[in-house]
């Protein structure tokens, strides 16, 4: 069986007390893949704790959002030729034993993106119902839009393929919002995509990306505006072309 | 429909189309764009809502309807000029760190490649067990600043 080089892209933010923790966890799950911290400008001490945990760690010089981060971490695989990338949040939200499922759709080549849905039985997660509301819109836009049954749009547990992330690392990479509009996009490119269940913790201090009323509108908003971009847009020239870091 | 809202309305329109088009050729930012859809959506707004100009104009005070627009324009003006200033503003700021950043690391990256330079002894090794557990990513990370 071929060995593939495996990296797992953690963004992180603000997360010195629990990195340690997410690393440990991811370490022991997958001992055989390479893990990269992305400190997204972090005030605290999140990148001391990350390599002090065993990480390999790049520090960007300011804060500029999850899809950034996210980003950085698909062109680091892309320099040093990784094969397979999985993402996996800093907070520990997501559980590190799932890994292993979501690698196994893209070692066996069933699709090129594996995202793990927390809607799928694996695990009782349950969310506040505003943004409820909108994961379920987002989720059955998704599902209109493409052919597949997308239950988690804005799921940050994924394994992405070689290919996948090449084409991430051009301009096509929504890095405002990857949600439901990361889908569409892969799905018009004419990637493969499954969902793969997986268990997700709620944050315990209840802080997340979309809190309050006006900031889901917002999402919402912007959501919709970059769904209909994606739809007027082409990119599947892009996955011909080299990267342009 | 007089001739000035005809105008108006063609012209925000256009104005939304550009924009839109721009967007979608990703030479205009989503972000970036939210202030010009919005002001055309105003125009639009104001030119088709039968009473809407009349009302304006008498807030404003007695002023023609048509004077509305102009004025509305100066608004619109005034805001973008402003967004523009907080933009550059913060671009600023992170160039600055960015370029500091470099230097930063150029510095770094030249006393790794001098250590790593065949004669030496002694003083290189003297820095610590933790030097080689840094290397690879301080490398990459050099490397990655000079991208």
């Amino acid at each position: 069986m071929e060995t593939r080089k495996i990296l797992v892209v953690i963004p992180a933010y603000r997360e010195e007390a629990k990195i340690e923790g997410v690393i440990a966890g991811v370490r022991a799950n997958v001992p055989q893949a390479d893990v990269l911290v992305i400190d997204d400008g972090s005030p605290d001490e999140t990148a001391i704790m990350a390599r002090r945990a065993g990480a390999l760690v790049a520090s960007l010089p300011y804060n500029q959002g999850y899809g950034v981060a996210l980003q950085t971490g698909f062109k680091y695989a892309r320099r040093h030729g990784y094969d397979i990338v999985v993402q996996i949040d800093g907070d520990g939200q997501h559980e590190p034993r799932c890994i292993a499922d979501l690698l196994a759709v893209i070692q066996s080549s069933q699709a090129d993106v594996a995202l793990g849905s927390r809607w799928l039985g694996a695990g009782d997660y349950k969310g506040p119902f505003l943004r409820k509301f909108g994961k379920v819109f987002f989720a059955s836009l998704a599902t209109f839009l493409t052919d597949l049954k997308v239950t988690d749009p804005t799921t940050g547990f994924q394994a992405l393929s070689k290919e996948v992330v090449h084409f991430y690392c051009t301009h096509v990479y929504p890095v405002d919002y990857p949600d439901a509009n990361v889908i569409i996009m892969l799905r018009r490119a004419g990637f493969r995509v499954a969902e793969v269940p997986v268990i997700m913790y709620r944050s315990e201090t209840g802080q997340s990306m979309h809190a309050g009323i006006l900031k889901p509108v917002f999402y919402g908003m912007k959501m919709m505006m970059s769904i209909a971009m994606t739809l007027l847009r082409d990119d599947r020239g892009l996955r011909r072309e080299g990267p342009h870091v | 429909m007089s001739r000035p809202q005809i105008l108006i309305v063609i012209s925000a329109v256009l104005l939304l189309a550009f924009v839109l088009e721009q967007v979608r050729r990703r030479r205009l930012r989503e972000e970036y764009s939210w202030i010009w859809l919005l002001t055309a959506a105003g125009y639009l707004l104001v030119a088709l809502v039968p009473g809407l100009i009349e009302w304006v104009s008498g807030a404003i005070g007695s002023v023609r309807p048509t004077s509305v627009f102009a004025f509305l324009g100066l608004v619109f003006l005034f805001l973008i000029s402003i967004q523009f200033s907080v933009q550059i503003s913060r671009l600023t700021e992170q160039n600055k760190d960015l370029a500091q950043q470099i230097a930063i690391l150029d510095s770094e990256l030249g006393r790794l490649s001098q250590a790593q330079a065949p004669a030496t002894t002694g003083p290189d090794n003297e820095r610590g067990g933790s030097i080689p557990a840094e290397l690879p990513s301080s490398q990459e990370n050099a490397e990655r600043a000079l991208d």
